[in-house]
């Protein structure tokens, strides 16, 4: 990939003027868009938010921005080309039309259907008026075109997975998203196959296999493209996989590297520029000794969430999933490096640091949650910091660029799987009673495996401050058993029930105070978890959706409900806004429920057996009277 | 004080006919019971000349007016002992993974329904199993044995019948307080 | 009863006694501290009951032999002077011996440190399935912990500790050579501290009735120098061996394609690592199969594939009869090759 690229990059950190005349300078020479943007016309500031990404020479306050607060890469405005909008993951946008004076006139504009009644996570992307959406399995491109009353479909391109990927899902056949960059729209299907498809013609311009389904795996997260480097993860935890990243040429699909979650250093590419900051991440071959003997190769530690990146350290961040099986008395040592937060140089894949959040994990407590990096003032000095709401309930704040814990709080009140983390050693202090033997019940384990947080993903506002968490409050039961190890079939060895937790609600939307840790407001759902992904917005709103089906928008510094409008099915995706033709804001919902715990609303499902669906069924037995399956982009405006 | 005595021991003499009676019932049931035991069906469905399994039709077969395509009985009909190891089955061969603890669904369909896909007859589900189906469902049947496929079908078709082995139950929710 | 009844009862009496004490699996022929505590126990209360016996066998014969007639004659409580013989022979003196007996048996029981408040850390996890023995060896980091079945090897002359569950029903796990039973109780871990004073095999049993096949619940401690222990801990270390002929490589696929690896693990096969029979990843290392009930040799082996039914009914190994002949000389050729 090298060189050319480079050569690329350089000319865009010296390109500074304004758009469209940038974009063109910077794209002849890359040779790589083949199109010509037909409406770059009052398109704001699109063009430069996308392409000005890698600029090292720091990033335009947001209007409105905290002083305390500096954003480490420029802020989706008026496009939407990386799943969550930036590469920091923030998800949020400076767009302010649609604010909280005006927000209560906002109406449908568009809807379009996919047609497929599995649950619709992930969120559409927009570039150059073209929305392009990824639907789930079988994984279609969809293209509308923005330029037209309607926004009617452009084009679709169809990837035709193998089916029997589906039974693979653990956990719906779900699509998290696309990212766009260099003209090509880059994206994962089902069947381990990342794909870069023509963003203007929709026709395939390489898919690369990555992966085998008759070993378990799968993918459904979406990956990032940087530095013209594709990063995609993948799934399967729940099959005894060997979890890894892989890294692919932009251009042509080719395999640069691979990095595996288990494993020996060199598998794990831990080299000599690695430096893990506790002292129980250091030591050789982690991923290998921390294991009984062979376990690891089929020890999980999958890579199914959010990648995100800091261009000043020229980093990467992401979390990695469960130790295969769930059964923890298979498998005593730490389980090196599952539920682990890696950073790694997009370029080698080798790692700079990771810290294990959970050792030894025996809840199923998968890591693989955002990680918003910002750089804030902390206890007096400005420091670079990682964001992770974690899904075993704790809030960190950690210094990306060491890997050290600054602070670890419980942003749900009932997690009880650990007291706290003793930030000196990074270890949690776990109750033991939590965790489940085998063949006897751990009973009233908070939060249960979905996690005092799913992997939808929160939204940081620079202008408030404040980390905008989509939480659960869920508790279960949990006996364990041996699971034998059969190539392509679940691998758990785990019965788990999970039931609402204490309190009389299930879901949460939380605005947490990042520098006080501390929860200021929150939105609760009594029957359903929050299981939609958060966008904040220069119009001081908060975007989200329940599993009822109301989109709503909030105020982002009350909580106060300003607007809200019931969709056809339960939300579990995640809003975006952007600037459609004319400089108009739009924002955009999919409503389609599914995903794990979503699911129990398909009638695949019998909810007289708490332990189906890997023991959602049990918290989720309101749904079926709730919502239907089947999927639906919703685009509002003014 | 003589016919005292043979009273007594007439009467002792009774009870220990009555005792003696008594042990030769409670050991001729014992014989019965075992003789029951020694009665248990070890049925190899092959044997039986039950048809091929691939025989079994998913759709209407054409050319005859009613679907009256013979199918092959569970051999293990009726027989708890097998129901239990079926269940057993259930959990041991990951088939729980997807299709939910007690068959409530997951990465694959509910068992618990009435509606199966591709037919709810033993027979049917049987093939199911045996040759896998086309969303990855794996094909058994080159694994697993038959009479074991078999005691899966008989599990399969007790979820939600009173004879439902170990059945689903709500979980216990404990007080919970958070830990301090 | 006839007297011919007496005498055949008591040959078979006898008889079961005198098997209890040949070698490998007698609780007399002691070959551990705690065994042999409990040995030298069991001969004082048996040599104290012994007295006891006699005694009062003597009393018995003598009141029998003083006072002939009927209960009409003698009512109990005209009985002079009873009162005190009842306290003190029927209450006191049996108090006293029974208090001696618990005071030692409880003294004894601390040599099985059955539950403490810390978990302990035990070197060896045995768990009870039916009807076979799983025993993970757990000591050292976690690469250095392994899984095998039914054969228990311990280096000698270290105590070991022994942690004890089961997956379905309550067993017992009882090696009499070497210490006392202990239950294995589904969702209850159990402790046991095991040591061998000298080197030898010493069998063990299930002793708590546990389903059809319980008498084929049968176990094997092999007590072996430190040196010797270290060796076989290191083979069982490795991953399976690479089949040495061709035969044995066509066996090791017949054995990926069939059944087995549903439910039996052969680690470094890498396609199924079934856990609901034994692993054998060294499963020729060990003496015996079928757990210790069959020699572990190719004859066996083959009957145990394909009629495991006939030779233990009831048990989870299916009849795995539709091999050819050549593929099932295969398939034991690979399973004879694991060492």
């Amino acid at each position: 990939m090298g060189p050319n690229l480079r050569k690329f990059h350089g000319l865009q950190a010296m390109a500074h003027q304004p758009q469209t005349d940038a974009a063109r300078k910077v794209l002849l020479p890359g040779g790589l868009l083949q199109f010509v943007p037909r409406l770059m016309v009052g398109v704001g500031l699109a063009a430069i938010s996308l392409l000005s990404q890698q600029s090292r020479q720091g990033v335009m306050p947001a209007p409105g921005q905290l002083s305390t607060i500096h954003l480490v890469s420029p802020v989706p405005n008026g496009n939407w080309t990386l799943p969550a909008g930036d590469y920091a993951n923030t998800r949020y946008s400076p767009l302010n039309q649609i604010n909280t004076k005006d927000v209560s006139h906002l109406r449908v504009i568009a809807t379009f259907s996919d047609g497929i009644p599995h649950g619709q996570e992930g969120q559409p992307l927009v570039v150059h008026n073209t929305l392009y959406m990824v639907t789930p399995f079988p994984n279609n491109l969809i293209a509308l075109d923005l330029t037209k009353p309607g926004f009617p479909l452009k084009w679709i391109y169809q990837p035709h997975p193998n089916r029997q990927a589906v039974a693979r899902a653990c956990c719906d056949t779900v699509n998290r998203g696309a990212s766009y960059s260099h003209g090509l729209v880059v994206y994962c299907t089902l069947d381990d196959h990342v794909v870069a498809v023509n963003a203007n013609t929709g026709k395939l311009a390489w898919s690369t296999r990555v992966g085998n389904i008759y070993r378990g795996e799968t993918i459904t997260m979406a990956p990032l493209v940087v530095h013209g480097i594709v990063i995609a993860g993948d799934s399967g935890g729940e099959f005894g996989v060997h979890g890894k990243i892989t890294a692919l040429a932009l251009k042509t699909g080719k395999v640069l590297w691979r990095a595996f979650s288990t494993g020996s250093d060199k598998q794990v590419r831990i080299g000599q520029n690695f430096h893990a900051y506790y002292a129980k991440d250091q030591g050789k071959n982690l991923g290998k000794t921390s294991w009984p003997a062979d376990a690891w190769k089929i020890g999980g530690g999958t890579v199914w969430g959010w990648i995100s990146y800091d261009p000043e350290l020229n980093l990467i961040f992401y979390g990695t999933g469960n130790p295969s099986p769930w059964d923890q008395q298979m498998r005593p040592g730490s389980n090196h490096w599952t539920c682990s937060i890696f950073a790694r140089n997009p370029e080698t894949g080798y790692a700079k640091w990771a810290y294990q959040m959970v050792p030894h994990d025996a809840w199923d407590y998968d890591e693989i949650m955002e990680n918003i990096a910002i750089d804030m003032r902390w206890h007096g000095r400005m420091r670079k910091l990682l964001l992770h709401p974690a899904r075993n309930g704790f809030m960190f704040v950690m210094d990306r660029r060491n890997g050290q814990v600054l602070s670890a709080q419980k942003f749900v009140s009932s997690v009880n799987w650990a007291s706290a983390y003793n930030l000196k050693t990074g270890r949690p202090v776990v109750n033991t009673l939590k965790v489940a033997p085998q063949g006897k019940f751990a009973q009233g384990i908070c939060p249960s495996s979905t996690g005092g947080k799913e992997f939808v993903p929160s939204a940081f506002s620079p202008v408030t401050g404040y980390l905008y968490i989509p939480a659960h409050n869920t508790c279960m039961n949990r006996k364990e058993s041996e699971a034998s190890y059969i190539a392509g079939t679940p691998y758990l060895g785990s019965s788990t029930a999970m039931y609402p937790g204490p309190g009389g609600y299930q879901g949460e939307l939380i605005a947490w105070d990042v520098r006080h840790a501390r929860p200021v407001w929150s939105i609760k759902d009594k029957l359903l978890p929050v299981y939609s992904g958060v966008l904040a917005t220069g119009g001081n709103l908060v975007f989200y959706g329940t599993l009822e089906g109301w989109f709503r928008a909030v105020n982002a510094r009350t909580g106060q409900v300003l607007w809200q409008f019931k969709t056809g099915s339960g939300i579990i995706g995640d809003p975006i806004t952007f600037l459609g033709p004319h400089g108009k804001q739009y924002v955009a919902i999919y409503s389609g429920i599914g995903g794990w715990m979503g699911a129990v609303a398909q009638p695949s499902f019998s909810t007289d057996d708490p332990y189906a669906g890997l023991g959602a069924a049990g918290a989720m037995t309101a749904i079926k009277k709730i919502s239907e399956p089947g999927d639906t982009l919703y685009i509002f405006a003014l | 004080m003589a016919a005292n005595q043979s009273n007594h021991a007439s009467g002792t003499g009774q009870a220990m006919r009555k005792s003696r009676r008594a042990a030769g019932m409670i050991g001729a049931a014992a014989l019965f019971l075992l003789a029951a035991g020694c009665h248990k069906k070890h049925v190899h469905a092959a044997s039986m000349g039950a048809p091929p399994v691939s025989t079994i039709p998913v759709g209407p077969v054409p050319g005859s007016p009613h679907n009256s395509w013979p199918m092959p009985a569970n051999p293990y009909q009726g027989n708890a002992m097998a129901l239990m190891q079926g269940r057993q089955l259930f959990v041991q061969f990951n088939c729980s993974g997807c299709h939910g603890g007690h068959g409530g669904g997951g990465m694959g369909p509910s068992l618990r329904r009435r509606y199966f896909r591709y037919g709810h007859s033993s027979a049917h589900i049987y093939s199911s199993i045996s040759e896998g189906r086309g969303l990855g469902m794996p094909a058994w049947g080159t694994k697993v044995p038959q009479n074991d496929i078999w005691k899966l079908v008989l599990y399969i078709k007790s979820l939600r019948t009173p004879q439902e082995p170990d059945p689903p139950r709500m979980p216990k929710q404990p007080l919970i307080a958070p830990a301090k | 009863m006839k007297f011919r009844d007496f005498i055949a009862a008591m040959g078979i009496g006898l008889a079961s006694l005198l098997a209890g004490c040949g070698n490998p699996q007698s609780m007399f022929h002691t070959a551990g501290p705690a065994a042999q505590r409990l040995a030298h126990l069991s001969a004082f209360i048996f040599i104290l009951f012994g007295v006891v016996a006699v005694i009062t066998i003597g009393i018995l014969l003598a009141a029998g032999l003083s006072h002939r007639g009927t209960l009409d004659w003698h009512a109990p409580w005209n009985a002079s002077g009873g009162h005190k013989f009842v306290l003190y022979g029927g209450l006191v003196i049996p108090g006293i011996i029974l208090f001696v007996v618990f005071v030692l048996s409880l003294q004894r029981m601390t040599l099985f440190p059955l539950h403490r408040k810390q978990p302990m850390s035990p070197n060896i996890l045995v768990i009870g399935h039916q009807w076979w023995w799983e025993v993970r060896y757990l000591r050292g980091p976690a690469d250095q912990r392994f899984t095998t079945a039914n054969e228990i090897h311990i280096p000698v002359g270290r105590p070991v500790e022994i942690a004890l569950q089961s997956a379905d029903v309550i067993h017992s796990f009882w090696v009499p050579a070497l210490h006392g039973k202990v239950e294995m109780i589904p969702g209850l871990t159990n402790y046991l501290r095991v040591e061998a004073s000298r080197a030898g095999n010493f069998k063990g049993q299930c002793a708590e009735y546990c389903g059809a096949q319980h008498a084929h619940m049968r176990l094997l401690v092999v007590a072996q120098p430190p040196a010797a222990y270290q060796a076989w801990r290191n083979l069982q270390l490795q991953p399976a061996q690479t089949p040495a002929s061709p035969q044995a490589m066509q066996g090791r696929e017949i054995f990926l394609r069939a059944a087995c690896p549903l439910c039996h693990t052969i680690r470094g096969l890498g396609a199924a690592e079934g856990k609901a029979g034994p692993d054998l990843t060294h499963l020729a290392g060990r003496q015996y199969i079928g757990a210790n009930s069959f020699p572990n040799d190719k004859a066996d082996l083959a009957g145990w594939v394909t009629h495991a039914q006939s030779l233990k009914p009831g048990c989870k190994m299916p009849n795995l009869d539709d091999f050819t002949g050549p593929q099932l000389r295969a398939l034991v050729a690979f399973l004879d090759g694991l060492k």
